[in-house]
């Protein structure tokens, strides 16, 4: 009997080892999963955001006359945001795209027939919407990529996470231009 | 898989009514250890005399039983107090899964943190509630605090038209610096009545009268302090024969104090009697006297429990009494606690004693019964009913939406740690989060606040 005690203590061993594992896989899988999901959360605000340019651009169009460039840029902005291959990549083009709609508005301030089209009004309004969901968004991706990333980094999950190959996850950060605020330039359009 | 039908708040309150639960255990192992201490000399002495393990046996079953005598009543009464308060806190806490869906994101426009509150567990804890809509005035701009912890409006608020009636009259009273934060009740019922008014929640149809008038609750009273004097003016006699008893020592009175239960079945009639007046009281509390037919079903299984006990006493009551005049017989000079030890030396002692060990934590049990029913939880079991709310279906539509914010916020952020100032980042969702008792670190911060400033 005495000689099976070690191999009965071995084997408890390994049952707690095994059920501390399991625990610890299926908590970091659950966060792996509200991380992608609240990616995804931000994405479909991105696009939404993404989807109300084209109204905005055929709206301001007949009232303010804009560079070509600057209307170019929008687009161009508007595809990557779409056809962007991940959740950073789709916020990196949404900045910018925010920055410029954010100027556009600001421009079509200036024109009182257009700051009177309801079309424009209601446009204005769903995009200060939207930019307010995509902060918002941001925030919890970014409290729940912190958990995450806690989680894998903290011993003794960090263990599990090395094992089963979770990979840290980056914040999204604010680019310092748009900390800066907007700046609207005589240049962005013409009379 | 089976979709849950019902979704329940786990809010501190049902957490605290647990916990209190885990603690009772505590009562049992003092009372074991005061067992121990007093009549362990005794058990040694019994185990120098007969060793054996028929004696260790006796010895353990004597602990056992001094445990159950002492702790009985107390853990009883703590017992039921406990679980009446728990469920009808999760009672309260329960909404109905229409929707179906776990997390809630957008913002809960258009409802008030009290009101939020409300529909978490249909009551306003003023504390929280009044920390929660202090940060949403200071968030909307409505609000602002001063160094000296002192408040000011702005000229928004002056503007605002949104405000409730309740908002501008705490909001007035912060800035003048009078408002309770403890005793205040006129903005809590304010903040029931807008609840009301908003259509979140309803009164339930059982609305008794005669508790909800003044003449009812004084009526109430009486009834029950005559029960309680009824019962004394009972006992009191047997009270003063009980006494020499008393002060006899632990080890030698036991024996009497069960002959004397079991051979005055007064004592049993006054319990009887006391029931019987818990049970007019009760009935006179919980009767809707404008429907004549509906009563709370609580009440109906109250009624049902009591009239078993009584079935139970009138079955057990010749029964003990045969039993302790065999053991009377038995053991005249007898240390009681040596021969409880010893009977289970003599294999065919351990049958009565076994019996009397039941009947006397029986009857132990069947006083903590009624002490516990008669006593606050009863007045808890009166309070849940004639208070009654409920949500509307509406309130029950807003509940859920409010159970996937807390469930959004719990899983998805780090507001439990987020300070007071970064209202400006998390805006509505920091409120929702100390509405929703998940950042309790900021309602200490805005109470510590007014604290200095008091």
């Amino acid at each position: 009997m005495s000689r099976w005690i070690p191999f009965i203590i071995l084997a408890v061993v390994i049952i707690i080892c095994l059920i501390g594992i399991i625990a610890a896989y299926n908590s970091l899988i659950t966060l792996q999963n509200r991380v992608n999901n609240q990616s995804a959360q931000l994405d479909v605000q991105l696009k939404r955001r993404a989807e109300l340019i084209p109204n905005l651009l055929e709206t301001v169009k007949g009232y303010a006359k804009f560079e070509k460039s600057t209307l170019t840029d929008i687009v161009e902005l508007r595809g990557r945001v779409i056809k962007a291959g991940s959740t950073s990549e789709a916020y990196a083009a949404d900045e910018k795209l925010g920055r410029m709609c954010s100027r556009m508005l600001a421009v079509g301030e200036s024109y009182p027939e257009l700051k009177a089209n309801t079309n424009f009004l209601k446009l204005q309004e769903e995009l200060s919407d939207t930019e307010n969901k995509i902060v918002m968004a941001r925030q919890f991706y970014n409290d729940i990529v912190t958990k995450y990333n806690i989680a894998i980094q903290v011993f003794p999950k960090s263990l599990v996470a090395g094992i089963f190959g979770f990979k840290k996850r980056d914040l999204l950060e604010t680019e310092k231009t748009e900390r800066e605020g907007i700046k609207i330039n005589s240049s962005d359009f013409t009379f | 898989m089976r979709i849950k039908d019902k979704k329940t708040f786990e809010l501190s309150t049902i957490k605290k009514y647990r916990e209190n639960e885990r603690r009772l255990w505590r009562i049992p192992l003092v009372c074991l250890i005061v067992v121990i201490i007093s009549t362990g000399g005794e058990a040694i002495g019994c185990l120098r005399t007969n060793p054996g393990i028929m004696t260790m046996v006796g010895i353990m079953i004597w602990f056992l039983f001094g445990t159950v005598t002492l702790s009985g009543i107390p853990y009883l009464v703590g017992k039921t107090r406990n679980v009446i308060r728990r469920k009808i806190a999760i009672q309260n806490c329960t909404i109905t899964n229409m929707g179906d869906f776990d997390y809630y994101r957008d913002k809960l426009t258009g409802i008030s943190p009290a009101s939020i509150s409300i529909l978490t567990d249909l009551e306003i804890e003023q504390k929280k509630d009044v920390a929660a809509s202090v940060l949403q005035y200071e968030n909307l701009g409505l609000l602002v605090e001063e160094a000296d912890q002192t408040y000011h409006v702005t000229e928004k608020y002056y503007s605002c038209r949104d405000l409730n009636d309740s908002d501008r009259y705490l909001i007035e009273h912060l800035v003048k610096g009078d408002f309770d934060w403890e005793k205040d009740t006129q903005w809590k019922e304010m903040a029931m009545n807008e609840a009301f008014s908003d259509g979140y929640i309803t009164r339930t149809t059982l609305q008794p009268r005669i508790v909800s008038g003044s003449r009812g609750r004084y009526f109430v009273k009486i009834v029950l302090v005559a029960g309680w004097i009824c019962w004394l003016l009972n006992a009191f006699p047997r009270i003063l024969e009980l006494r020499p008893m008393f002060e006899m020592d632990l080890g030698t009175d036991l024996g009497e104090h069960l002959d004397f239960i079991c051979s005055q079945p007064q004592l049993m009639l006054g319990f009887a009697e006391t029931m019987a007046l818990f049970i007019a009281f009760m009935f006179v509390s919980l009767y809707n006297p404008r429907t004549h037919k509906k009563m709370h079903s609580d009440t109906k299984k109250g009624f049902v429990i009591i009239l078993v006990w009584l079935c139970l006493i009138m079955i057990w009551l010749p029964v003990c009494y045969d039993f302790n005049t065999q053991l009377e017989e038995a053991s005249a000079n007898e240390n009681y606690v040596e021969q409880i030890i010893n009977t289970f030396s003599e294999p065919e002692g351990i049958l009565p004693c076994f019996i009397e060990i039941l009947v006397f934590v029986y009857t132990m049990c069947l006083i903590a019964y009624v002490v516990a029913v008669m006593s606050p939880a009863g007045a808890d079991i009166v309070k849940s009913v004639t208070n009654q709310i409920r949500r509307t279906d509406y309130g029950n539509q807003m509940a859920e939406c409010i159970y996937g914010m807390k469930n959004f916020i719990h899983d998805y952020s780090n507001l439990n740690s987020a300070e007071k100032q970064q209202v400006v980042l998390w805006e509505d969702y920091l409120v929702y989060a100390v509405v929703l008792e998940e950042n309790e670190e900021i309602v200490r911060e805005i109470s510590r606040s007014r604290e200095k400033n008091l």
